[in-house]
């Protein structure tokens, strides 16, 4: 199941009962595992934190299971007196409105370069300070971003390309291009999914045209639903499953995620990705504080998800691209994954996710159009 | 003191109000709590929403002002959502046709059932209910997708279409409906239905004319349950649907529940409207009904 999935499920499941995230979240913090346990168990960067104030219950606003195996555990051995409690994430409004609130008392959260604005607007994050040695283990790839330029409130975790897959056994054309790709779908009609997550699709078709991926052009958008519109007659589905749709051959050419894409590649080693020559878009997430009374355990918890160690097992079970490349740690076969781990060149044409502002509801109009059509 | 002396005290005055009035006012002091947190937990936060619907909202802090201003009705009623909301309204005319023709059948052979087996095959219906919904529509997925047993049957996958997302709203909403229409169904009183058969009457007459209009109002809160419930619906369409066909309900959770909160408290009026209407059609029935059963 790829992460939206999950994250979709766990928003529906708690609109139904509220069971179901709770029971994922204990699935994934029950689990143990030695692997991470000697070198995180006193961090180097923990240090810093270890004078200060380190105890109580850390709310921490997450994806389901978007965490190391060992994780929790591991913190909670390393700091006695701390406990972890995930909160789970169902969308970014709802993260925006536990924020603005303080409903769920939440100490941490990921964010993305769209939500973390709207934070700071709020003016609710805390400041990193010294607190958070281990940002220097960050690649400068992915420090210095538009919404935090001096790197003192967002650290950045992981990053999520749009790209398109299809099934080489079934697919005869290898598309190259955004555009070779709607030009071969209706040729699969009814076996073609993309993504249900506006900013990825509309935001890879802006590329397509070469237009700015977080426009605020009315006629830029036009051009997109167009071009949406024209297609949605080859579509299956606008997925939060595309990867296993693809695996299971009900779907044989897709716009997906990377980490969910490499994740069906794995059970299916005909699923194949391509990094569409027009370049790609993005999403880089990272942890945020929030301004409260466990500022110290705050600190020390994103201190300790970034430990070299610690920030391997996450990626480790996670699958997804990361923003340590030099990480010994982390899974060759990660490191070495072109999904996940892209070169150069594809690197150099990935422009991340922007905050839309103003121009958020054009979006949100503009994609319900596509969907209403 | 309690409420009994305030009785003993008002019937030594001998006057009626006198009487009653003490006894209704501490009675009433009980409702109180109630009354009060039905007007915390519904009214406020309704009013609210209500509210937000004359507001502009912040595209960063997402907070709303309420300026009084009619854009998010403007927004609803316009080209792109009023075929939406008319889209939402026609599948739940369709949920609540498919429960009503199945269900009304269905509760009528189950109040003509031994208690026993009633009980039984009662808890079987409701049985469900105890999963979440939403795990439910997701195993929903495996039966009707490739490799699923109804393609085995039908030779074609129903999962991503209108025909499945129709299926599993049907059955989905189905218990909702058969629950009321039982217990309204065994209300019936026997001394009715035998007599209407000591008068010649054949069973298929009998159920026409005499059972199922004495049994209206249960057939119609079951109906109006149904149609409230499913045309808010937005778990199946995306779930069973693909995400391809947009219903009122998604836009309410995606765009009106956070960053849109006055196009939610717009939608939100529209569908109270909605089931204020249906609770009128209810209520309506209640009255018509020419038996109290």
């Amino acid at each position: 199941m790829d992460r939206r999935g999950f994250i979709q499920r766990s928003a529906l499941g708690a609109l139904a009962a509220g069971s179901l995230p709770a029971f994922l979240a204990a699935c994934g913090s029950d689990s143990t595992s030695d692997s991470a346990s000697g070198g995180s168990a006193a961090p180097d960067g923990s240090a810093a934190a270890s004078s200060a104030k380190v105890e109580g219950t850390l709310n921490f606003l997450n994806f389901t299971g978007w965490i190391g195996a060992s994780e929790y555990a591991n913190f909670e051995k390393a700091f006695p007196g701390a406990k972890i409690n995930e909160v789970p994430w169902t969308s970014a409004d709802d993260a925006i409105a536990k924020a603005k609130g303080r409903s769920g008392d939440i100490d941490v959260l990921l964010v993305d370069g769209t939500t973390f604005p709207s934070l700071d607007a709020l003016g609710v994050l805390a400041e990193f300070g010294d607190g958070v040695p281990n940002l220097a283990n960050i690649d400068s790839a992915y420090k210095g971003n538009g919404w935090d330029p001096t790197d003192t409130r967002f650290a950045a975790t992981d990053y999520g390309r749009t790209g398109m897959a299809y099934r080489a056994d079934i697919v005869t054309e290898a598309p190259t291009t955004l555009a070779e790709f709607f030009e071969i779908a209706p040729k699969y009609a009814g076996k073609v999914v993309i993504l249900d997550y506006q900013r990825s699709v509309m935001g890879s078709v802006l590329r397509m045209l070469k237009l700015s991926e977080s426009t605020k052009e009315q006629g830029d958008i036009d051009k997109v639903v167009e071009i949406l519109k024209g297609f949605k007659s080859s579509l299956l589905a606008i997925s939060t499953e595309v990867g296993k749709q693809l695996a299971s051959g009900e779907a044989v050419l897709a716009l997906g995620d990377a980490y969910d894409i490499y994740t069906a590649k794995q059970s299916n080693d005909a699923v194949t990705w391509v990094d569409q020559s027009e370049g790609q878009v993005a999403y880089l997430e990272g942890l945020a504080i929030l301004d409260g009374p466990r500022n110290d355990l705050a600190k020390a918890f994103v201190n300790f998800h970034l430990e070299p160690a610690n920030y391997a097992d996450f990626i480790n079970t996670v699958n997804s691209a990361g923003v340590m490349p030099d990480n010994k740690v982390i899974k060759p076969e990660l490191l070495t994954s072109p999904i996940l781990t892209p070169g150069k060149d594809v690197r150099d044409k990935i422009v991340f996710h922007q905050v839309l502002g103003d121009a958020q509801a054009m979006w949100d109009t503009a994609w319900d159009a596509f969907k209403a059509a | 003191m309690g409420y009994g002396l305030g009785r003993f005290q008002g019937r030594v005055t001998g006057s009626r109000r006198v009487q009653r009035a003490p006894g209704r006012l501490r009675l009433g002091a009980f409702a109180i709590p109630d009354v009060a947190l039905a007007f915390a937990a519904v009214v406020l936060p309704l009013g609210v929403l209500i509210a937000y619907s004359f507001g502009r909202s912040d595209s960063l802090t997402q907070e709303v002002d309420v300026v009084g201003t009619l854009d998010p009705y403007r927004t609803l009623l316009g080209d792109l959502y009023r075929p939406v909301v008319a889209r939402s309204i026609g599948l739940a005319g369709l949920t609540v046709a498919m429960s009503v023709a199945i269900g009304t059948p269905a509760a009528l052979a189950l109040s003509r059932l031994s208690a026993t087996v009633q009980r039984r095959l009662l808890t079987a219906v409701m049985l469900p209910s105890f999963v979440s919904f939403t795990v439910r529509v997701f195993a929903w997925q495996g039966l009707l997708g490739t490799g699923g047993p109804l393609e085995s049957i039908t030779g074609t996958s129903w999962l991503y279409t209108r025909s499945g997302v129709a299926l599993v709203m049907g059955a989905s909403y189905l218990p909702l409906f058969v629950l009321p229409a039982y217990v309204a169904l065994t209300r019936v009183p026997r001394s009715v239905i035998d007599a209407g058969a000591d008068l010649g009457a054949k069973p298929w007459r009998l159920t026409r004319t005499v059972t199922l209009p004495l049994a209206r109002s249960g057939l119609v809160t079951g109906a109006v349950l149904v149609g409230v419930l499913a045309t808010g619906e937005f778990i199946v369409p995306t779930v069973i649907g693909g995400g391809k066909v947009l219903l009122i309900g998604k836009v309410l959770s995606e765009r009106g529940a956070g960053r849109d909160k006055p196009l939610g408290g717009a939608i939100v009026v529209l569908l109270l409207a909605i089931f204020a209407v249906l609770g009128i059609v209810a209520v309506l029935a209640r009255r018509r009904e020419p038996i109290d059963g």
